[in-house]
Order: structure tokens, then sequence, then C-alpha cells
């Protein structure tokens, strides 16, 4: 958990979702929210700073709603509780309803 | 268990070997690493604390007819009801979460409410304030709005996929197997095959020409204890008929599987003659509460 913390550096997350803010821009977003560990407490200021920096509502909605439920982190652990196939069809669906999500609130914004 | 403490013990040295790699490299880092780690233990510690509480609520209290009655497969819109809902309220982290979903799943509960219970969780009331101060209310109510929505359809989509990837609950209807048809594992099929080996028209003309039926309703390890084969002896001991027997087990490859979950199965004993009828249901009793089988409901038609 430290480890991932300490490499995945903020400083790399801001630039990588506060440039880009079209559909790679969600893609980003919706990737170092699943690959990034960050409590969940600690997702909503470090969302707003990426806001002040220029990220966009709808890269932030993927970003914070994969940040909570995809963790590469988590996903042993959801292996081992709830077993494979679970866990493979529960991360891809959220991964393309939360993508489908953040475009569909990008062009209504 | 002993695999999930097997795991667990794979994890800790996996993450102190990684932990050994930094601190070879940095080692202002690898304490840092250390420190964070510390931190996230301690925060997740009392999480992990009430959640475990509120397992052994559950499984102390939740019967699983009660749980498939509000979150089970044939429980229709009242699990997404409740299922996308209610989670919100929850916090923690996923880690946390997974064992209670275990043992809800364990209870009773269907993958897409289980699928939607997590995806609504991601609500999270508790941390709702500091979202609205660091994004604004609009982004934090349109977010947590979103949720519902969002986890009725990926328990619905997802369910689906499930069903069609895991197996559905089976139902083994012996009119049918009569007929050549194999659901579930080969032995038990044939055992069933074997003493129950009646067509639906012999079902009608057995069940409409006896004097008292009465249709049983049972829960618990039916196939695995051999309830099937149990109650015909009983049947032609007594010399009664006992026919219709419908067993529903809530995976397909149940028998394969390490995991244990409860079938539910309906028969229906046909006497010919009224007197005996209280000594044949007694009997009938007493192998299922020997057999730890629980009587869900008894009906008189």
């Amino acid at each position: 958990m430290g480890v991932i913390q300490i490499f995945v550096t903020k400083e790399l997350v801001a630039k990588l979702l506060g440039t880009e803010s079209g559909i790679w821009g969600i893609l980003i977003g919706e990737i170092v929210g699943a690959v990034a560990l960050i409590e969940p407490a600690a997702v909503f200021p470090f969302s707003g700073s990426l806001i002040s920096k220029g990220a966009t509502y709808g890269v932030i909605y993927a970003f914070t709603s994969t940040a909570v439920l995809i963790g590469i982190a988590t996903l042993p652990a959801e292996i081992t509780f709830m077993g494979k196939k679970f866990t493979v069809v529960r991360n891809i669906l959220t991964f393309v309803l939360i993508f489908l999500i953040a475009l569909t609130w990008k062009l209504m914004m | 268990m002993k695999r999930l403490v097997k795991d667990a013990v794979m994890y800790i040295v996996l993450g102190l070997v990684i932990w050994g790699i930094v601190a070879v490299f940095s080692v202002s880092k690898s304490t840092q690493v250390a420190k964070i780690a510390y931190k996230a233990f301690a925060n997740a510690f009392w999480i992990i604390v009430s959640v475990f509480f509120f397992i052994g609520l559950i499984q102390a209290w939740v019967t699983p007819d009660q749980m498939s009655k509000y979150l089970g497969k044939t429980a229709g819109w009242k699990k997404f009801a409740f299922a996308s809902t209610v989670p919100i309220l929850l916090g923690g982290s996923l880690f946390t979460m997974l064992p209670l979903t275990k043992s809800l799943k364990e209870k009773g509960a269907s993958n897409g409410a289980i699928l939607a219970f997590l995806t609504a969780w991601s609500g999270k009331a508790p941390l709702i304030p500091l979202e609205a101060q660091f994004l604004g209310w609009k982004f934090t109510i349109i977010r947590t709005l979103l949720i519902i929505p969002t986890a009725i359809v990926i328990g619905i989509v997802g369910e689906v996929i499930l069903d069609k990837w895991e197996g559905v609950p089976v139902k083994v209807d012996l009119g049918k197997m009569a007929e050549g048809e194999v659901l579930i594992g080969e032995s038990i099929v044939e055992e069933l095959n074997h003493e129950f080996n009646l067509r639906e028209t012999e079902v009608k003309t057995i069940v409409s020409g006896a004097k008292h039926r009465v249709e049983f309703n049972i829960l618990g390890d039916i196939l695995e204890k051999n309830i099937p084969l149990k109650l015909a002896e009983l049947a032609s001991k007594y010399d009664y008929e006992l026919v219709k027997l419908e067993v529903y087990t809530p995976s397909l490859n149940f028998s394969t599987d390490e995991k244990k979950f409860p079938s539910k199965a309906t028969f229906v004993l046909a006497s010919k003659s009224k007197e005996d009828v209280s000594e044949h249901i007694d009997a009938i009793r007493r192998i299922l509460e020997d057999n730890d089988i629980k009587i869900v409901k008894e009906r008189e038609f």
C-alpha cells in the first residue's frame, strides 16, 4: 500500500489529469484512479486540487469513482473473497459504465 | 479460512519483500513507506472491527430464507431497492467491504444484489461533507444521485453475465429428467432418476388419486445428505407415494465447489389412506430433523 502511494506521486497524477480533458482524459482518469491507491477520504481533497489545476468535472467523476470502486491492490482480495469471475465482471462493468457516464457528463457540460 | 490465512501471509511477505527492495535503494523512502503503511493500518483497524461486528450480526440473525427473500434471485426489484441505496450510508474501504459481501453471498444474496451493493457503497455518505467542501455541492449531489441508477444497471447486467458464466440455479425437474435430460452431477441424477422415475402424467394421476396430499418446502444440504433417497426409502416402508420432487441447487457446479450453499426442494406426499397421514408426516419430519434439513413450508391441499 505504502509503496504505491509513494511512487505514483500526486504530481504525476496531476500532470496526467490536469491537461487532458477529452475522451483520453476520461480514460486516463479512470486508469489512474484504478491504479493509484488512495484512501477514499483523501480522494476528494486531491480531486479538488486537480479542479483548480484545470481538470474537468467529467474527468474528476471518472477518477473519483474508479479510485473508490476499482483498485489493482484490491483485486487479489476480491478474488479471494468473491471469486475470479465475479471480480472480472464487476471491475470491467464498472469501468465501462463509469466511462459512459463521464462521457455523457462531459458532453452535457 | 485456511486459504484466507495462507493468502494473507503471502501478501504480507510480498509486501515486506518489496519494502526490503525499496529500503536497499533508499532508506528515507522506506521509512516513509512504513509510516504510511502504519497509518493506513491504524485507520483501517476500527473499520474492520465494526465490519466484522456487522458480519457477526448477519450470521446470527439473518436466515438464508430471509436473505433470499430480500436479496436473492427471486426477490425482483426489491433487492435493487435495498442494495442500491442502503450501502451509500456505509463507510470503509473496499478491503473491509469484501468480507461483508462474502457473508451476504453465503447467506443467499444474488450476484446482482451484491454488485449493486458494492457499487452503491461508493456513494460514501460519511464523506459527503468532505466531498462538497472540495468539489462543490453540485458535483456531490449529481454524483451521489448517479450512484443509484449506476448500481442498478451494474447489478442487472452483471447478473445476466454471471448467470451465463457461472451457471444459474438449477431446477431438477424429475418429470423431465426421466426423459433423459442430465442437469447436475451425473451420479446424483442417476440416483434420483432411479428412485423417482415418474413422468408428468403419472405424477398427476398419483396426486389426484391420493386421499391426502401434503406439500413440503425444505432447505439444507439436500443432495449432499442424500435426502431424496432417504425419503424414497421411507415412502416404500410406510407405503405412500412421494412425487413431484424438485431440487433447486444454487450453483451448477456445486458438487465440485468447496463452498457450500443450502439447496431447496419441494415434494408432495400423497397418501392412499387418510388415517396414517400423521404417522407419515412425523416420519418425514424426523428424518429431515436428523439431517439438519429445515422445513420452510408445509401445506395441505
